[in-house]
């Protein structure tokens, strides 16, 4: 959806009567897919990032009249839902911290071809700190820019800078260690086995 | 996105599968959003503005008070009790 007609939408939802809530219904619709897949990336399971979506939207709803249209839509519920999801990572992490550790569960569509090196991708962002899990999604997977991290994340930008660079090394570290090396262990040929 | 540094560039590479990961939200997502919108602001209406009946009760008790008072005989009216002041330790003996 363009930027401008979402600023359309929003006007309409100010509103806040019952053609409002159709245009916020059209906004949700419009911004779901990729929110939900933002937040299953940072969170790891795609149940608790519907569950915070929802959360996003309804507070996106409720301060709607603080979107001034001066950034993206998309932005704007971007930042709401990187605080959230923070908070809730926060929250959950001691409940969670010998749970999580599972990669999450497959896609619902089995034959991607993506999906052994999507699943390797986010079995090292579960062993990372939270802080460089979301950089690295806001980099790699939003791709935005150093400066657009450092705003939502109200880092310097030499700081969001060296978070980044830190994130990556620790990134590497870890697939090496899991990812890389079981996969230079493996054996060569199945019919060696006895 | 900005110019992606030799650093960036094998990153950008492996989460081109998250990047292009297709996800389906549960059916009626939206509904269920716009749903606990409606029931938000419902609530908050029910909580900031109070209702008809509400109105028209305590108008009638405030109208019952004032009545009672004018009503009540200038005899009955107890004069209000002198405040006394507790003594403190500077006053003098």
């Amino acid at each position: 959806m363009t930027l401008d007609a979402d600023i359309l939408l929003v006007h309409r939802a100010l509103k806040r009567d019952v053609d409002g809530r159709s245009a916020f219904h059209q906004l949700v619709v419009a911004h779901q897919a990729w929110l939900v897949r933002y937040l299953t990336h940072l969170l790891g399971r795609q149940s608790d990032a519907e569950d915070l979506a929802q959360e996003v939207f309804v507070r996106a709803y409720l301060a709607l009249d603080k979107y001034h249209g001066l950034g993206s839509f998309r932005g704007w519920i971007r930042t709401i839902a990187t605080r959230l999801a923070f908070n809730q990572r926060r929250d959950a992490a001691t409940r969670r911290r010998y749970e999580d550790l599972a990669p999450p569960p497959a896609g619902p569509d089995p034959v991607d071809l993506g999906l052994v090196e999507r699943q390797a991708v986010l079995m090292v962002l579960d062993d990372l700190p939270y802080a460089y899990r979301e950089i690295l999604v806001l980099r790699y997977v939003e791709e935005m820019s150093v400066q657009d991290i450092a705003q939502v994340l109200d880092l310097g930008g030499s700081a969001a800078k060296m978070r980044l660079s830190r994130a990556r090394d620790r990134f590497w570290e870890v697939y090496s260690q899991k990812v890389a090396a079981p996969v230079a262990e493996a054996p060569q040929s199945h019919g060696s086995q006895p | 996105m900005t110019d992606p540094s030799k650093d960036d560039a094998p990153l950008f590479e492996l989460f081109r599968g998250l990047r292009d990961q297709v996800v389906v939200v549960v059916a009626g997502f939206a509904d269920r959003v716009v749903r606990r919108v409606e029931l938000l602001v419902a609530a908050d209406r029910r909580l900031r503005a109070p209702s008809l009946e509400t109105v028209v009760v305590s108008t009638a008790a405030e109208v019952l008070d004032l009545a009672s008072d004018l009503l009540m005989p200038p005899e009955a009216v107890v004069p209000d009790t002198p405040r006394t002041t507790p003594a403190g330790p500077d006053d003098p003996e």
